[in-house]
């Protein structure tokens, strides 16, 4: 009877092992998309709705300090441009030149490419000589096992209305701002492209006071 | 509901023909699934379907009276649709993973209404001691983890059946209230939780 109630328990405990597992889900590549936005609220978005926008958008980057600064691509640039001015459009803001205009928005995109290390024995092991499983590998000099590496690339944009009446000697104000951040190196063109259009729409979705 | 009560004290009066229990230890290993409750419902809605429970029990001075330590593992978990977070003038869009493990380690007491004669023992109980939280949020390629010890209570009930005489099936239930602190709000679950509690030896 003990045998029979033992038998009971150890598969009950193994399938107890099997639901203590960390919950994981695997989402679709716009569920990482993130959109943030904040403002100064002491400021009047209703009386100053002209705006300039510029023809390019700075790639922030180390030579952007040291040299010459980089654009993104124009085609990319466009596309931001355009989903910028049509949404201010929309809210029933006016284009202008950067002289007139009471808000200069500022875009600017950020790319930052995160290595992941990993290893997993099972890659060698099946064949290796005298491999068991759970032996470790010892690297020369490390003494922890050599990592595969994997990466990701994530984009940054960041848009920026400067107030151009409030300008002080060492600061510009930044009454309102928005910063989409999401995966670059996942689907094709279009698909970002499509998440780009979609996100910039969102910034101003959730702000409503820009109306 | 007359006739409820007549077969609980029908199934209760049953009797086996079992050695007493005072002085035994038994272990009880349970699947354990749980609702949050409050604000932590707020949190995640979900049923919580991972989880379980290992517990051990001392009978002393009576058949009826046991004491014991106990840990829980419950995961809550929800995948919130796309939405907008708004704090002050700040806003925040995306898709939010959420996810609570519940792990409280209680020292508990137990009043068992029948002794081990009896087909059926239901208990009541209250376990004492601390519950380690870990919550995980993640939006967008960010992580939100706060890590917490908690003061907790578990005011419990249940039920063993018995299978042998070194074996039960146990079915409880509990209700996990770990208190807040300085910087975690409280957290309250509802556990329900089937499975096996057994002499081990």
């Amino acid at each position: 009877m003990k045998k029979n109630h033992f038998k009971i328990i150890f598969w009950f405990s193994a399938f107890l092992l099997l639901c203590g597992c960390y919950p994981q889900e695997n989402g679709y590549v716009n569920e990482y998309d993130l959109v943030a936005t904040n403002y100064d609220k002491e400021f009047n978005f209703s009386a100053n709705k002209t705006y300039a926008l510029p023809d390019s958008i700075v790639l922030i980057g180390d030579q952007t300090l040291t040299g010459e600064p980089i654009f993104v691509d124009q085609a990319t640039a466009t596309l931001i441009l355009n989903q910028i001015r049509t949404n201010l459009n929309n809210y029933g803001w006016t284009e202008t030149d950067s002289l007139n205009a009471a808000i200069v928005l500022l875009p600017s995109a950020f790319k930052n490419t995160n290595v992941y290390y990993y290893y997993d024995w099972s890659y060698w092991g099946w064949y290796y000589p005298g491999y068991y499983p759970g032996y470790g590998w010892g690297y020369p000099g490390y003494g922890y096992p050599y990592p595969v590496a994997t990466s990701y690339q994530t984009g940054t944009l960041f848009m920026q209305m400067t107030y151009k009446a409030g300008i002080e000697a060492s600061s510009v104000p930044v009454v309102w701002t928005g910063v989409i951040n999401g995966l670059l190196n996942s689907g094709g063109s279009s698909s970002v492209n499509s998440r780009i259009t979609s996100t910039i729409n969102q910034a101003f979705t959730q702000s409503p006071y820009l109306k | 509901m007359k006739n409820l009560y007549i077969i609980l004290f029908l199934f209760i009066a049953t009797t086996t023909q079992s050695v007493a229990q005072l002085g035994e230890n038994y272990l009880t290993l349970q699947y354990s699934t749980a609702l949050g409750l409050g604000s932590t419902h707020e949190n995640i809605s979900k049923m919580a379907w991972r989880g379980f429970s290992l517990d051990y029990k001392r009978f002393v001075a009576s058949d009826l009276v046991a004491v014991g330590l106990d840990f829980n593992w419950n995961v809550l978990y929800e995948k919130k649709s796309y939405d907008t977070y708004t704090a002050g003038t700040a806003s925040l869009s995306g898709t939010q993973y959420r996810s609570l493990n519940v792990l409280p380690f209680m020292a508990t007491f137990d009043y068992f209404f029948a002794d081990n004669d009896h087909v059926l023992q239901p208990f009541i109980g209250l376990g004492v001691g601390p519950v380690h939280t870990i919550e995980n949020i993640d939006m967008g390629l960010y992580r939100y983890n706060n890590k917490e010890w908690h003061f907790g209570l578990k005011p419990q009930a249940g039920v063993w059946y018995y299978l042998n005489e070194t074996t039960k099936l146990s079915l409880s239930s509990e209700f996990i209230y770990a208190f807040k602190t300085s910087d975690t709000a409280k957290r309250e679950l509802l556990t329900f939780n089937i499975g096996f509690a057994f002499i081990p030896y």
